[in-house]
């Protein structure tokens, strides 16, 4: 027992030793000496301020600014990001750029940003009514300059609706009467308004036009040759020219009040062929100017934004420290005299001298008179539970906390999950070939470890790289746990020797029906390649698996009880020793420890006793004669024994620990009540929220006996209940197993006994997808999580409390990952 | 005749339970042989596992107990295994269809 207490201590065992601390700054190097300790992440302040809401705080004010701050940064990478630029890496980190310059400048860009944008609104907008203009001039033109004109037409790509091909020949006799009394007859005669429409609306238009006007019009229409960019919805859109064709003024309101309906624009265009000409050249002239102007326009905001870019990470980085410490700062107290700020925090008793390092040189850039004072205090709350990981430890720390995180300084099942969670996937999902695959992956997450870990990677591949340590394990296990089932994407081979079986007689004439015979030495390594595909393997291999599981179980079972001792003995716990560890270990190891043995025990001698039965009978009729079911000499009497130390072993869980308690208690809190004086005379003037105030602690003892009949009844049962639950590694196994079967030999060796090449290559593409998906992907997360919930259910239900909460500090590195 | 035929079955039987004698020693020497590869294997890798990684006296005890913990499991897996098979109760009849 000296020799485990002479031990160096494993780090990873029990969580890190933490003391209680308190810090009062001085009002102007709180500011730098908060900023500091974020920067070295080992303090967890506790928040004094709780019950005053966010707007009560003292730093509130600082805090909305960091906050309009980074609404503004996140319009600028909107912004850059709706621009399509690639947001370009911040050089090496700046000194530190002082927090109102910043917001000034911040302020400049957005006011900048946004009469840009609004400018190249109105400019983009003009750009695209020039633009419709021009193309309306140049179909229009083409519209009223048809079949009537001398200069012969070119069949323009007019597009007419088939009632208007009537009308056409009227059109032209109006047209050519229109041409011939030039002048006032363009007022009375023939009219027409164009413009142009969204091509989806285009059909509905029309009908709703020849409608209005009850047929008296022409409607021309022509597809524009380019898209044109709708503002509202900011793509482009397919766009008609029309003319539409009418006499009377009626006609001519109605028509436009039609056309605002749709929205389409109508332009003026005139009927004159030279004005015509003349005003679209003029169009044109002002196109390309503004154009020229847009580019422009864009080439300038483009620069704004890569400067900005450039810079915008460094600032984000800024303001998100900033808001950090002024957060941090609203959980610290003003004390008496309104000059310094109290705070307290937990941290690790081994970074003492780094924090108070850190707060010198806080003291000192700020060329302050005054230091900060750190002192520890004594406190009755539990402290926060902190495990020192690496990247190879840490996931496996992450599983064990996913259930809860231990209780200060209670034993750590990580220690033991690291070995034997894979070891467990492994048992359900051995075959050495899966296993190969299962490796190649976590060697290409490994490998590309720098690179995969600097990138933003989709929530599943996270959780995958998160584990790829996890995964490596997995992997080697299975390796190892497929050679001992001797299955290779269910393939037995002989690798470690000849089988132990062969045919009784030469001509094996009856390996049919009575079966091989066992002749040599056991299969050195792993279960023998003659069982694959034999009639009896199944009962075999059910009955191997089976017992595999129940040995397992009560292993694990054993070593959770274990370390619920050398917990009980860390915090001086010896009732727990004596009143539930021992009577535990007697009622566990005395039913299933004892099935074990039997187990073992018919393995060794090849006895037929029926374990059910010895079991069942030992309850139901212990004195009764074993018989055939005898394995060794004073069975039946050891049963005996055994029997009555577990019944002997329940009362013992449950009776005197409560009893024990409640004299315990009275003796201690014996002359409490005379100790009221005491109490009074703690100096309670500072901190009225500190974790420093003692309670008398009132001992209900009818709570603490039901807790102990909870306790009891729950391991009693608990025995029973989690040795079957131990099973499901033979179920999974099992289900592993004969799925690859049938991927082999229903989809492979059915293909491959083709001679077709086809028909081969198509067996082999289905049996690797059915590989792939099945039984990589599916029985890989299967076996993950059946062998979690082993760990979390039966190993740890038999010591972990886990009730604690996780070591937060206030750390910028956890910053930079929490955001986004 | 017959007494020819007993000391006949007798000497066979002696040979037979020579023979088995033979291969139950071999199963037990088997057994015993492979836990000390075992054992010695688990060994080698405590030792490497010290030289090569060695990170202070709580890493070291980290190591040397994730390394006992999967030598004692896989000595498990494959000793129930093999126990298994030692003395079976059942045999492999093969299928109709071989």
């Amino acid at each position: 027992m000296e020799y485990i207490d002479n031990l160096p201590s494993m780090d990873l065992m029990r969580s890190e030793k933490m003391m209680l601390a308190q810090l009062i700054f001085p009002v102007e190097s709180a500011h730098r000496a908060v900023s500091y300790l974020g920067q070295l992440g080992l303090l967890q302040f506790r928040d004094l301020n709780d019950e005053k809401s966010p707007y009560q705080r003292t730093f509130v004010s600082q805090v909305k600014r960091c906050a309009e701050m980074s609404r503004k940064l996140r319009f600028f990478k909107d912004q850059i990001h709706k621009a399509g630029l690639m947001p370009s890496s911040s050089p090496a980190s700046q000194p530190d750029i002082d927090l109102e310059g910043l917001e000034v400048r911040l302020a400049d860009h957005e006011h900048e940003l946004i009469e840009m944008n609004a400018n190249g609104e109105k400019l983009q907008q003009s750009y695209n009514e020039l633009l419709e203009f021009k193309m309306i001039l140049q179909k229009a033109g083409d519209f009223l300059v048809t079949n009537g004109s001398h200069n012969g037409v070119q069949e323009t790509e007019l597009d007419e609706h088939k009632y208007t091909n009537n009308d056409h020949s009227d059109t032209v006799s109006l047209l050519e009467q229109a041409e011939m009394q030039p002048g006032p007859s363009y007022q009375s005669g023939v009219k027409f308004i164009s413009g142009i429409v969204c091509k989806s609306k285009c059909l509905s238009f029309e009908r709703m036009l020849f409608r209005a006007t009850r047929g008296n019009m022409l409607f021309n229409q022509s597809p524009a040759k380019d898209q044109i960019l709708d503002p509202s919805s900011n793509e482009m859109v397919e766009k008609t020219i029309f003319t539409v064709f009418f006499s009377g003024e009626q006609a001519r309101k109605k028509i436009l009040k039609i056309c605002q309906t749709f929205g389409a624009n109508c332009y003026p265009v005139p009927e004159d062929t030279i004005k015509r000409m003349q005003i679209t050249k003029e169009v044109t002239s002002r196109l390309s100017e503004l154009e020229t102007t847009l580019e422009a326009g864009l080439r300038h905001r483009d620069m704004v934004l890569t400067s900005i870019g450039s810079q915008l990470t460094m600032w984000m980085n800024m303001v998100k420290r900033e808001k950090a410490i002024y957060d941090t700062l609203n959980m610290l107290n003003f004390d008496v005299t309104k000059k310094c700020l109290v705070g307290e925090g937990w941290c690790p008793i081994s970074a003492k001298t780094m924090i108070q390092e850190a707060l010198q040189r806080a003291t000192f850039d700020i060329s302050s008179q005054v230091g900060v004072i750190f002192h520890v205090m004594d406190s009755i709350e539990s402290p926060p539970t902190y495990f020192r990981t690496n990247r190879f430890t840490s996931p496996y720390q992450e599983i064990v906390d996913a259930y809860g995180v231990a209780k200060y300084q209670e034993a750590n099942p990580a220690v033991y999950t690291i070995v034997t969670f894979p070891f467990l996937f492994a048992v359900m999902f051995g075959d050495w070939g899966h296993g190969i695959c299962l490796l190649l992956g976590a060697l290409l997450l490994i490998t590309r470890e720098k690179r995969l870990g600097s990138q933003k990677l989709g929530s599943f591949m996270e959780m995958l790289f998160g584990g790829r340590y996890v995964l490596l394990l997995m992997s080697l296990f299975s390796i190892y746990c497929g050679l001992v089932y001797n299955e290779f994407f269910s393939v037995p081979f002989h690798i470690f020797g000849s089988s132990a079986y062969k045919c009784r007689d030469a001509t094996c004439s009856d390996s049919r029906s009575v079966g091989l015979i066992k002749y040599g030495s056991t299969y050195p390594f792993g279960v023998d390649p003659s069982w694959r595909g034999s009639r009896s393997e199944l009962p075999f291999l059910n009955s191997l698996k089976m017992k595999m599981s129940i040995l397992f179980g009560v292993t694990q079972m054993n070593l959770g009880i274990v370390l619920s001792y050398f917990n009980a003995r860390f915090f001086g716990n010896s009732l727990d020793i004596k009143y539930q560890f021992v009577p535990q270990m007697i009622f566990l190891n005395c039913l299933f420890g004892y099935l074990s043995l039997l187990i073992i025990i018919k393995w060794c001698t090849g006895s037929q006793a029926d374990l059910y039965h010895v079991m069942i009978y030992m309850f139901l009729s212990p004195f009764e004669d074993l018989g055939e079911n005898k394995l060794f000499w004073g069975q039946g009497t050891l049963q005996v024994i055994l029997l009555l130390s577990a019944v002997i072993a329940v009362p013992w869980m449950l009776f005197p620990k409560p009893f024990i308690l409640k004299k315990l208690h009275s003796e201690r809190f014996q002359g409490q009540s005379y100790g009221i004086l005491g109490v009074s005379e703690m100096s309670n003037d500072e901190e009225p929220d500190s974790a420093r105030r003692p309670h008398i602690e009132d001992f209900n003892f009818s709570e603490v006996f039901v807790h102990q009949m909870i306790h009891s009844i729950e391991f009693v049962l608990g025995a029973v209940s989690n040795t079957a639950s131990y099973l499901r590694l033979w179920a999974l196994s099992l289900a592993h197993s004969e799925l690859s079967t049938v991927f082999y030999e229903k989809v492979l060796l059915l293909a491959w006994g083709y001679d077709n090449l086809a028909v081969r290559l198509v067996g082999l593409a289905v049996f690797a997808f059915a590989t792939a998906f099945i039984l990589l992907m599916m029985e890989t997360l299967s076996a993950f999580l059946h062998a979690l919930r082993l760990h979390w259910v039966e190993f740890q239900n038999k010591f972990y409390s886990g009730d604690g909460y996780k070591f937060r500090p206030f750390s910028f590195s956890a910053l930079a990952d929490d955001d986004d | 005749m017959n007494s020819m035929i007993k000391s006949e079955q007798i000497y066979l039987d002696r040979i037979d339970r020579q023979l088995s004698f033979n291969v139950r020693e071999a199963n037990e020497m088997g057994f015993l042989v492979t836990t000390l590869i075992f054992l010695v294997v688990g060994v080698i890798a405590s030792l490497v596992t010290r030289i090569c990684f060695n990170q202070g006296p709580s890493t070291n005890l980290l190591h040397l107990t994730l390394i006992i913990t999967a030598t004692v499991c896989c000595w498990m897996m494959w000793a129930i295994v093999y126990l298994a098979q030692m003395k079976p109760l059942i045999v492999p009849i093969l299928n109709d269809t071989e």
